[in-house]
């Protein structure tokens, strides 16, 4: 394994990069999707909840594969040529969106309702409340899952490999097929998501001890 | 929309049909193995046993810290490399199993350990044996939660 891992070190790295690349523009995305859906999940017209709730439940049931083929092979077709990388990382961005949705919204709503009542009898707007009352104490509640969420954005990262998006997955396949030893190449492979997934998880289960709500 | 229409036609939907097939297939089995083995390794884990515990929950971390491609790849992929051969059906069943099982047991395990210790003692103290007592009373419990 470790003769594998030296003689492809470049490639492999750079798959790495391009893997933990992805994953940080696909969570600033789907952070930013994922609250949007979510402030429009709770939203006061019945019209924007639906439409809310309807994307969430629709992006969430279908597979993550499948969407990302779909930005691969459709958009190109009919809108504009994209390459694989970034067909990847939009498809990896809705997929996690509709996940981050439900995590935020669950946040948002574990806030005691009496405050927003509070906050918009003493003469705050909705924009306002959101912002300086309710968002900074739902925070606390989505910072767990949303961590989460990250380690399962950087695992179904690897869907890329098959979009031709230069992630780790993908240069593990082409040394494997180059240099024939599979198994000893997927075991390094293995070994270099490990070596951020597992950071990041003990990270995240130190963070929840940290911040225990008894 | 001329190929959309296309895509469903009797020709093209069979093949669809036929791939859904050996979806339900596969997952069928793997929620059914993964349910089986996830629930032993959580409840593997909970007891706390010196080392077993130790090294089964440090192999489901890993295990769940890994993409599930990558195990399936590993599976159908790596492990001839060493010799191992399995079919297509089978890698799939038995690399989601492992993935599905890994999660699960720390679901389970989070789970039980959610319940509050007092029913354990309230059970002991009414003369239930150990395994009486988590057989009859507390594995319906936590299995629901």
């Amino acid at each position: 394994m470790f003769s594998v891992l030296f003689d492809n070190w470049g490639t492999l790295i750079s798959g790495l990069g391009y893997t933990v690349w992805c994953s940080i523009l696909a969570l600033i995305g789907s952070c930013v999707i994922g609250t949007v859906f979510a402030l429009m999940e709770i939203s006061a017209h019945k019209v924007v909840r639906i439409i809310g709730r309807v994307y969430v439940e629709v992006v969430r049931n279908i597979p993550l594969l499948v969407i990302t083929m779909f930005f691969y092979v459709v958009i190109p077709k009919y809108v504009v040529a994209i390459d694989g990388f970034t067909a990847g990382t939009i498809g990896l961005t809705i997929y996690t969106s509709a996940f981050i949705a439900e995590t935020v919204r669950a946040g948002i709503e574990s806030v005691p309702v009496g405050q927003m009542e509070g906050a918009r009898s003493n003469g705050l707007t909705y924009l306002q409340a959101m912002t300086h009352i309710i968002f900074p104490q739902a925070i606390k509640i989505i910072i767990p899952p949303l961590g989460n969420q990250f380690i399962n954005l950087i695992k179904n990262s690897s869907v890329l490999a098959f979009v031709s998006g230069f992630d780790l997955m993908y240069q593990g396949k082409l040394v494997a097929s180059a240099n024939l030893q599979t198994f000893d190449t997927y075991l390094a492979v293995g070994l270099l998501y490990l070596v951020i997934t597992m950071p990041l998880s003990y990270f995240m289960r130190y963070l929840e001890k940290r911040w225990q709500t008894a | 929309m001329d190929t959309f229409v296309k895509a469903l036609s009797w020709v093209n939907l069979r093949y669809l049909l036929e791939g859904f097939g050996i979806t339900i297939e596969v997952s069928i089995w793997a929620i059914i193995i993964s349910f089986l083995a996830g629930s032993l390794l959580g409840v593997a884990r909970y007891i706390n046993v010196k080392y077993f515990s130790a090294i089964v929950g440090f192999v489901i971390d890993i295990i769940r810290n890994l993409p599930l491609l990558l195990i399936l790849f590993f599976v159908y992929f790596g492990l001839p490399g060493i010799g191992i051969r399995v079919a297509v059906v089978p890698a799939a069943i038995i690399a989601l199993s492992i993935f599905e099982s890994a999660m699960l047991a720390e679901i389970i395990r989070s789970g039980i350990s959610a319940v509050p210790k007092g029913q354990m003692e309230a059970a002991r103290s009414n003369g239930l044996t150990y395994v009486q007592a988590w057989c009859k009373s507390l594995c319906p419990k936590r299995f629901v939660r």
